[in-house]
């Protein structure tokens, strides 16, 4: 059974905002309501800045839900994780276990452009987030499912509209297995990427500058 | 295993929120590391970098000596040499781990997208949060909620409710005017709506759902939540309008000392302490749970009732847990308040209904304030 | 009070129950089926017609088609 994820190269993220404004279109979500967005690290310094597309992330141990007092998610066969909009009371205690700030509110997150809220007494909507373009709980495809949580991509056999259409394949979707196997496979041509196991602090830069594996390339080859 | 879970989940939030706090303010902690550093090496350019013995930087680089770690560097024990090398302070080549590292401090970068917080990639306390909430709190609660009432039901097998000595005169005096019984009922009445739906909201999830599925109580629950939300407000203007009225009788006496002693015996009616209007376990109430305790509850609720002053969540998830536990303490305490002013002393209750008690009760319960009353 | 010795025995269980053990967030199953709540699964609809593996074989397909190093006519 394929596990659905989202994996996002910061390598290759062009801070575009496409996979944002695709995915509002997709599901025509309400005003003010970011089931994604794209957030720059170091915005501006020079080989320093990285940029990252986040959404939910589908997390196997779901804090969301853990602390729903309604208990209204649950976690598809596939490990997307998926809520019911007829049992959300709104109060916002996803929002604030959530460590990406997935979980999104219509009525006090509908602001105003400059970002204030338009309504004074701050009451919730039903919670609105990523569904991995898998819909909700009503019949897929139906008006009903798509009215409340956007369209079922998953069951027309596509993937999440964000990860397909990303112009530089930073952001993935789908079975996290062949993810990896992407991930990897890019690693090892970029040369570049194992500092995550430490070896930039262990051996440093590499003595010789040779064409096979050349670290610190900022391109990668596509051989 | 519990306690210790309990210890170890209060450290841990305790560590984070100490650590949320220092950076949330700060602009992204890695450009004031960056100038420091660069300052550093300019000035110490005779100092011999490469003699250093690893994990020693910071016997210079300890802001005195030498430049150490910014205001809004993430709070951290690790030596300087396990993100930072002298050829490059900021950014090894190759090396992106001291980036998404700092990411996890929670840290406001840059976004295109509106909202609270949105530049905030990871925020990890929520995690922190829902170990409290889900543990401590809903434990420690559910213990108390269910053995303060045993407690009660057993002291009152044991004693039975604090009677007359004397016969009853028939001669009534006044205790409560008409205002002060309308502020008591409204301060009594919001809160056990409170209490009510916020035991619903805590404890509904595990007990309810199984009984009547998850369609029902998530009908009961929308309704708790409103309800909640809204008598929130009327419960603080009460508690506000209950301290002004009835603090002037609530101040605290030399002879409440005498009593606290004797607190026993008088609850068991085995020894007399005279008091005044109210007595030292009124008083306590008065202070620790009205006032104290209200405004505790009312505080931390009011941050949580209106989300709309741009709070962080790193505030929502304090004011939630000082809520939860102030809450239960309150609603523990209420029991006992409850217990003593209806079953548990004769006349108590019509008192507070009628405003009027018999001059035998009024002598007996609080013999100065009758005295005064009387004079 | 053999009553509310017993009383207290239950409550007892029935609070560290609450208390303890915040369930689990994994994907439910029973017997080697799906037993969340209920969802009509992906392969269910006008597409796949409920042939689970025709969806998977396609969902597999296009994940593989992410990587350019190996779709076909990629570089």
């Amino acid at each position: 059974m394929a596990r659905m994820k989202f994996l996002c190269d910061a390598e290759r993220c062009i801070e575009c905002n496409a996979c944002v404004t695709a995915c509002k279109n997709e599901h025509e979500v309400p005003w003010g309501i970011n089931r994604r967005r794209v957030v720059t690290i170091n915005d501006g310094q020079v080989g320093a800045e990285k940029s990252m597309s986040v959404a939910c992330m589908h997390c196997s141990d779901a804090p969301c839900m853990a602390v729903c007092p309604v208990d209204c998610f649950y976690k598809t066969e596939d490990g997307v994780v998926l809520h019911d909009k007829d049992l959300c009371i709104g109060c916002g205690y996803c929002f604030y276990a959530c460590p990406f700030g997935a979980p999104q509110f219509p009525a006090s997150n509908a602001s105003t452009p400059d970002g204030r809220a338009t309504d004074w007494f701050g009451a919730r909507g039903k919670m609105d987030k990523c569904t991995f373009c898998a819909g909700g709980p009503e019949e897929n495809g139906s008006e009903a499912e798509f009215s409340k949580y956007g369209r079922n991509r998953l069951s027309e056999g596509k993937l999440p509209l964000c990860a397909e259409m990303c112009s530089t394949k930073a952001l993935l979707g789908g079975d996290g297995d062949i993810l990896a196997d992407i991930y990897r496979e890019r690693v090892t041509v970029r040369g570049k990427g194992s500092e995550v196991w430490g070896w930039g602090t262990a051996y440093g830069k590499p003595e010789q500058q040779s064409d096979a594996g050349s670290a610190g390339k900022q391109t990668e080859r596509s051989s | 295993m519990v306690s210790r879970a309990l210890f170890l989940s209060v450290w841990l939030a305790l560590c984070s929120v100490a650590g949320g706090a220092s950076i949330n303010g700060g602009a992204f902690a890695a450009a004031a590391d960056d100038s420091a550093g660069t300052q550093a090496l300019g000035q110490a350019a005779g100092f011999s970098h490469p003699e250093v013995a690893p994990g020693t930087c910071s016997t210079c680089h300890d802001g005195m000596t030498a430049t150490g770690m910014s205001a809004n560097h993430p709070a951290t024990t690790a030596s300087c040499d396990t993100c930072h090398s002298t050829a490059s302070w900021i950014e090894q080549p190759l090396n992106n781990a001291p980036v998404w590292r700092a990411v996890r401090y929670g840290a406001e970068h840059s976004t295109q997208a509106s909202g609270r917080e949105a530049g905030v990639l990871i925020q990890s306390a929520g995690e922190t949060w829902r170990q409290i909430r889900n543990g401590p709190i809903t434990l420690y609660g559910g213990l108390v909620l269910i053995l303060v009432p045993i407690a009660i039901g057993l002291f009152y097998q044991w004693k039975g409710p604090l009677q007359l000595h004397g016969q009853p005169t028939g001669r009534l005096v006044q205790r409560f005017s008409y205002w002060e019984r309308l502020i008591h009922w409204s301060v009594a009445i919001t809160f056990v709506v409170l209490a009510v739906t916020g035991i619903l909201l805590l404890f509904g999830r595990s007990l309810l759902i199984p009984l009547i599925g998850h369609a029902a109580f998530a009908w009961f629950a929308q309704v708790a939540k409103n309800l909640h939300n809204l008598v929130g407000p009327l419960f603080i203007v009460s508690v506000a309008c209950m301290f002004v009225m009835f603090v002037r009788d609530n101040v605290w006496h030399g002879i409440d000392w005498q009593w606290l002693k004797k607190a026993p015996q008088v609850l068991s009616g085995k020894a007399h302490v005279p008091s005044g209007k109210y007595n030292a376990a009124e008083k306590g109430w008065f202070w620790g749970g009205v006032a104290f305790l209200g405004l505790v509850v009312g505080i931390s609720g009011l941050i949580l009732d209106f989300p709309n002053f741009d709070q962080t969540r790193a505030t929502m998830q304090i004011a939630n847990i000082v809520h939860g536990v102030g809450a239960l303490i309150f609603i523990a305490a209420s029991l006992g308040h409850i217990y003593m002013g209806t079953i548990g002393t004769e006349g108590a209750y019509q008192a507070m209904r009628t405003g009027y008690v018999d001059e035998t009760w009024a002598k007996e319960h609080h013999e100065i304030w009758f005295d005064e009353v009387k004079s | 009070m053999k009553f509310v010795i017993s009383a207290v025995v239950v409550a007892f269980v029935v609070v560290f129950q609450i208390g303890c053990s915040e369930p689990s967030q994994g994907v439910e199953y029973q017997d080697g089926r799906y037993a969340g709540k209920p969802d009509t699964p992906n392969w269910e609809g006008a597409a796949f017609d409920g042939n689970r593996e025709n969806w998977e074989r396609e969902i597999k397909r296009r994940t593989r088609l992410q990587s350019e190093y190996t779709r076909p006519g990629g570089a």
